[in-house]
């Protein structure tokens, strides 16, 4: 028993290795992989996402130009970071909160040579 | 009416509020202090309220009707043995009230088909069987002592009793550890731990309301233990409380540093242990 | 003719999280028989790595188990770079070897606070998922995950630590194994822990092989079966030797994963020091898998083992897999005859530390 006698004076002394949660948070590591996001302004709704992505979290609609995301499905592996030809899908380390919401973004008309004519939207449904 | 009626009824009041309100405060600094010793923040002193409460406001779900008397009994009994010994009554009677209520307890565990329940009752049957027969040499350790049964004796005597029955005292250290289900005695349940291989033990089939009665009960059962170790500095209290204090913390400290243990073990160590420490010591003073 | 319990043992019980289910048959507190009850949580994750295509597959296996994730990846990869014949670089086998040694501790001081709060040992349980929380927090600053590591990837890995992120791993890690010296003499030497561990669950050298034991639960007896000896990753440049007991009891298994413990802090330590230079990941191009192979590797539970067969096209034709928990439920049944019900979880059933979403997939 006198074994753990000293690591309990120890820890009585010391302060608390908890935190107080929700009031105290610790920062992610910055390659933790928490959350992607698009930026739907260079997307070019190419698909490649939507192939590689394992558990098949992402639809891609050339026709409506949009982009929709299930964070349900989705377990932040990152492939479609990695196969993005443009780089539009971002890491962020955040973890975001558990979903039912699909994150859809949908890019406005363009005339065909870069200028748009709609502004891009993103829409939780 | 004779003025000795209205000031029992005082008392008991007082008793009810002072070990309701005490009980649960002890309960949160044995919580917070646990958390400290194992280097976590731990729960705010008032926890064990806002669980009773919590617990006061859920839907009653019982297995049987049954069990909400033997929760009741088991609080009666709790209140009434902490409050007689405020009174200064007779000891043994205290004693065999308290006892009234651990089989209250017992009983609720047994009225439920739950396996968990029925093992843990049978347990709880063994850890009354190894802290009673302390109790009770503790009391005749008592009165050899003072020459008279009843509580109100003891602060009479003009010297602590811990001076003429120290080894009694150590023996009532492990019947308190059983009675406040702290490692390596928490067989049947433990105070404020889910995990064990009894699911919830004795209390596994218990929810809502009576279980807030249960939890409300136990408060009780420990003061009244704490106050019974008091009687060991009765005539100083500030003394007592000092012997109390230090005699919390350090089965804070035990529960702590021990994993828990089986219940033939827990035999071995009351019967041989305490129950010998008892003796010889009521034994020195038969001589 | 004495009464009989029936107790239901799982799959909800607060002992043990995972859906196993004992149906344990008593007689007072002894128990007389054990049945167990598996498949609460079989997903039919070998179905579906036949749907997905290769590459994908490894994210779907890392996710057979939330504590040995990394070792399935590993495992699967070896698998997939033995059927297209690729070599994976050697920064890259350095790497695997370290998080593999990272997965074999943060599960190792798992089941150490699992063992201590099944013997109703609360104090030693926090303190060890305190000490866990810095190799946590080592894994997510290399990987990017807590447990999900994804950082196997055929051909090599998907991330490389950087030499100043690797001497600051070090650094975590020295301050884990100090704080690790602190538990390791109460759980070997403690009285109540010792009292209800030593002489209990015995398993004999001949009854382990007998009933195919593998893993801690194989060491413990004596026999010195350890994956690792096989020399894949880099296992086979650095210096050890697999630990072995001989008393096949509970305390000979505590033993054992105590001192594997300290033995992957020294792993990480060889590996780094050894670490080469280089790339870390080689790109599969448009090779395919063709035949069939076995793989094995050590997890922290024993020897896993992946059969997959390959026809040369994208998908697979059937990836098998054998986990060690499967191996040792024979012991644990052996283990529970006769024992009584106070040690049933922390004697018997946390004693081969199982894994049920490993077993059931």
């Amino acid at each position: 028993m006198l074994e753990m006698l000293g690591n309990v004076i120890k820890n009585t002394l010391a302060t608390p290795a908890t935190r107080r949660f929700p009031a105290v948070q610790r920062e992610p590591f910055p390659g933790t992989r928490g959350h992607i996001r698009m930026d739907s302004d260079c997307c070019i709704f190419c698909k490649r996402c939507e192939i590689h992505c394992p558990p098949d979290a992402i639809v891609v609609d050339r026709q409506d130009r949009t982009w929709i995301l299930d964070p349900n499905r989705c377990i932040v592996c990152g492939k479609c970071v990695e196969v993005c030809p443009k780089d539009c899908i971002t890491m962020f380390p955040h973890h975001r909160a558990v979903t039912r919401v699909r994150i859809r973004e949908i890019r406005g008309e363009d005339d065909g040579r870069g200028r748009r004519l709609e502004p891009m939207a993103t829409k939780e449904e | 009416m004779n003025p000795l009626f209205w000031s029992w009824s005082a008392v008991t009041i007082a008793t009810v509020l002072g070990g309701f309100l005490l009980g649960g405060f002890l309960t949160g600094i044995d919580r917070k202090l646990t958390a400290r010793m194992q280097n976590r923040v731990g729960p705010p002193i008032v926890q064990p309220f806002f669980d009773v409460i919590k617990l006061w406001g859920k839907e009653r779900v019982m297995v049987n009707p049954m069990q909400l008397l033997y929760a009741n009994t088991y609080l009666f009994f709790s209140v009434a043995s902490l409050v007689l010994l405020i009174l200064g009554w007779d000891l043994l009677m205290i004693l065999f009230i308290s006892a009234f209520a651990s089989v209250a307890l017992v009983l609720g565990g047994y009225s439920v088909e739950s396996p968990y329940a029925r093992i843990a009752s049978q347990r709880e049957i063994i850890q009354i069987a190894a802290a009673e027969p302390v109790l009770v040499l503790a009391m005749v350790g008592m009165f050899l002592v003072t020459g008279d049964f009843t509580a109100a004796a003891i602060p009479e005597h003009p010297r602590p009793l811990l001076v003429d029955l120290p080894l009694v005292f150590v023996a009532l250290l492990i019947a308190i550890g059983i009675k406040l289900r702290k490692s390596p005695f928490d067989v049947s349940t433990s105070a404020h731990h889910a995990h064990q291989e009894l699911v919830r033990g004795i209390y596994t089939e218990f929810a809502g309301p009576t279980l807030a009665v249960l939890e409300v009960g136990h408060w009780f059962e420990m003061i009244f233990f704490l106050v019974f170790l008091g009687l060991f500095w009765a005539p100083d209290w500030r003394i007592a409380g000092l012997l109390l204090t230090s005699t919390f913390i350090l089965e804070l400290l035990v529960d702590n540093i021990s994993a828990r243990y089986t219940w033939s073990w827990l035999l071995k160590v009351a019967w041989v242990g305490g129950m010998g420490l008892a003796a010889v010591n009521v034994a020195w003073l038969y001589l | 003719m004495r009464q009989r319990t029936v107790i239901p043992f799982g799959p909800q019980h607060p002992v043990f999280p995972e859906p196993l289910q004992l149906k344990l048959h008593l007689e007072e507190e002894r128990v007389i028989e054990a049945i167990p009850v598996l498949g609460y949580v079989h997903r039919g994750l070998e179905k579906l790595a036949e749907q997905k295509d290769f590459v994908q597959n490894v994210f779907l296996i890392e996710r057979l188990c939330g504590i040995c994730s990394f070792m399935h990846a590993l495992c699967y990869c070896q698998g997939i770079e033995s059927l297209i014949g690729l070599q994976v670089p050697d920064r890259a086998r350095f790497l695997r070897t370290i998080w593999a040694e990272l997965a074999r501790l943060h599960s190792h001081h798992l089941w150490l606070g699992l063992l201590a709060d099944a013997l109703g040992f609360e104090s030693l349980f926090m303190q060890v998922f305190r000490n866990r929380e810095i190799i946590m927090d080592v894994i997510e600053a290399t990987t990017g995950g807590r447990m999900i590591f994804c950082s196997c990837l055929i051909g090599g890995v998907r991330r490389d630590i950087p030499n100043d992120l690797l001497k600051e791993t070090i650094a975590r890690l020295d301050q884990a194994e100090k704080l690790l010296d602190q538990i390791a003499p109460v759980i070997l030497a403690e009285y109540t822990v010792k009292e209800r561990t030593a002489n209990l669950g015995i398993v004999t050298k001949e009854q382990a092989r007998k009933l195919g034991a593998v893993g801690p639960v194989a060491r413990a007896s004596g026999i010195a079966m350890d994956m690792r000896t096989l020399g894949y990753a880099a296992y086979g440049d650095l210096d050890f030797a697999p630990i072995v007991e001989e008393a096949g009891d509970c305390y000979a298994r505590i033993v054992v994963r105590v001192k594997e413990m300290y033995q992957s802090f020294d792993l990480i330590k060889q590996a780094a020091k050894r670490m080469p230079k280089g790339e870390h990941a080689l790109p599969i191009k448009r090779l395919l898998p063709d035949g069939e192979t076995v793989v094995r590797v050590e997890q922290p539970r024993g020897e896993l083992m992946y059969y997959i067969r390959a026809n040369g096209s994208k998908k697979l034709e059937r990836v098998r897999v054998r986990t060690p928990t499967y191996a040792n439920i024979p012991p644990l049944l052996h283990m529970l005859t006769g024992a009584q019900l106070a040690n049933v979880a922390a004697v018997a059933v946390l004693s081969i530390d199982p894994c049920i979403s490993c077993v059931e997939r």
